[in-house]
């Protein structure tokens, strides 16, 4: 999302810049009397003037729902970016959420019997939450937990995380 | 920078969505006026404009001094996403003044060290830590007390509570060399896998 919004953000950048320059061009042209460059104010004007607002409910149904979803998709609530590791001194230390996530999946998959395991970890203050989806057989269910845990603990230290691990299909044991 | 853009996007947003519901609200004819078949730009609108404009020629400047203004603003949001640092200043360049020992004239001479070149030198350094593969590093605010960020990528199979006591280390042995301590450092660590990142 936040790759999304720079990219959004630059379109919108570069579209103010060309819009921008482009109004300022016509005005110069205009106040030279040398008539339209580019943008065809007249004939927008009189199309404008004979659209009602019934003809366009389709235009503005469109514009709302952009609007919404746009609206919606950036005051939610997103998963922080770092997971908080120590503050000493004046140095504040990170981990990328997303590459503590693929190393505890990872783990689960060479350490145990899993077949494939995607982690999701969210933090709340200095605790972690970890929810681990894992293609493992039920009774490999304990495996799962303590290998995640002892991952946990090697890459961000101990007693901080609640693990939760939620069997994604089932293995079947031959 | 992150948060801007989405503080923005937001306002965007509900701007549309407040546009798109007023056009609809009059399209339903809920509003007395304008009415659902009134047309989206008056007429009589377009006439005042034309009549003001006869007269008020300069008008139209300031029309032309609003758009430079947004492409101004463009350019600014636009270049704003490709900068490092969620938008704080980059350091400037470092500058000692040449003084003899217990002489009195300070103006003797001045060396300049580039801010880029102490990025580069703290991430050689960094990089030479056991564990830390890679090292990306910004400086921001004063030269003097500059404010550190920086990303590491680092060997998931690593120990991180050595790899962070010798970065600690590595950053200290720097703020000695250039007399430049650093206010604050935010150390951001990327894991990865050994191979994944000597390939790359």
């Amino acid at each position: 999302m936040r790759a999304f919004n720079r990219v959004l953000s630059l379109l919108l950048g570069l579209a103010l810049l060309a819009g921008g320059l482009l109004v300022a061009a016509e005005v110069a042209a205009a106040l030279l009397d040398r008539g339209a460059l580019v943008i065809p104010t007249r004939r927008w004007a009189s199309e404008l003037r004979e659209t009602t607002f019934a003809d366009a409910q389709v235009v503005f149904g469109v514009i709302a729902a952009v609007g919404l979803v746009l609206f919606v998709a950036e005051v939610r609530r997103w998963p922080k970016r770092r997971i908080p590791l120590a503050d000493d001194q004046q140095r504040s230390w990170w981990m990328l959420r997303r590459s503590l996530e693929q190393q505890l999946g990872r783990a689960v998959t060479t350490g145990t019997a899993a077949t494939g395991a995607r982690a999701r970890v969210r933090s709340r203050r200095r605790r972690l939450r970890v929810r681990l989806d894992a293609d493992v057989a039920r009774t490999a269910k304990p495996a799962v937990e303590q290998r995640a845990a002892s991952t946990l603990e090697q890459l961000v230290g101990s007693d901080r995380s609640q693990i939760r691990v939620r069997i994604r299909r089932l293995e079947r044991v031959a | 920078m992150d948060r801007r853009n989405r503080v923005r996007l937001a306002l965007l947003g509900l701007l549309l969505f407040a546009v798109g519901v007023a056009g609809l609200l009059v399209a339903a004819d809920v509003f007395d006026a304008p009415a659902a078949d009134s047309a989206i730009l008056p007429g009589g609108l377009v006439a005042r404009w034309d009549r003001y404009q006869r007269y008020h020629p300069w008008n139209l400047v300031v029309v032309g001094v609003v758009a430079l203004l947004l492409a101004w603003y463009g350019w600014r949001l636009a270049r704003a996403q490709f900068r490092r640092g969620g938008g704080r200043a980059q350091m400037g360049d470092l500058e000692y003044r040449a003084a003899e020992p217990g002489g009195q004239d300070a103006g003797r001479g001045l060396t300049t060290v580039r801010a880029a070149a102490i990025a580069r030198g703290t991430e050689a350094a960094l990089e030479r830590v056991r564990g830390v593969e890679r090292a990306i590093v910004g400086l921001f605010g004063s030269p003097h007390e500059p404010e550190l960020r920086a990303r590491l990528d680092v060997d998931a199979n690593a120990d991180l509570t050595q790899v962070r006591r010798n970065v600690g280390a590595a950053l200290e042995r720097l703020a000695t060399t250039t007399g430049m301590p650093p206010r604050s450092a935010d150390i951001t660590l990327r894991l990865v896998d050994r191979q994944q990142a000597r390939v790359s």
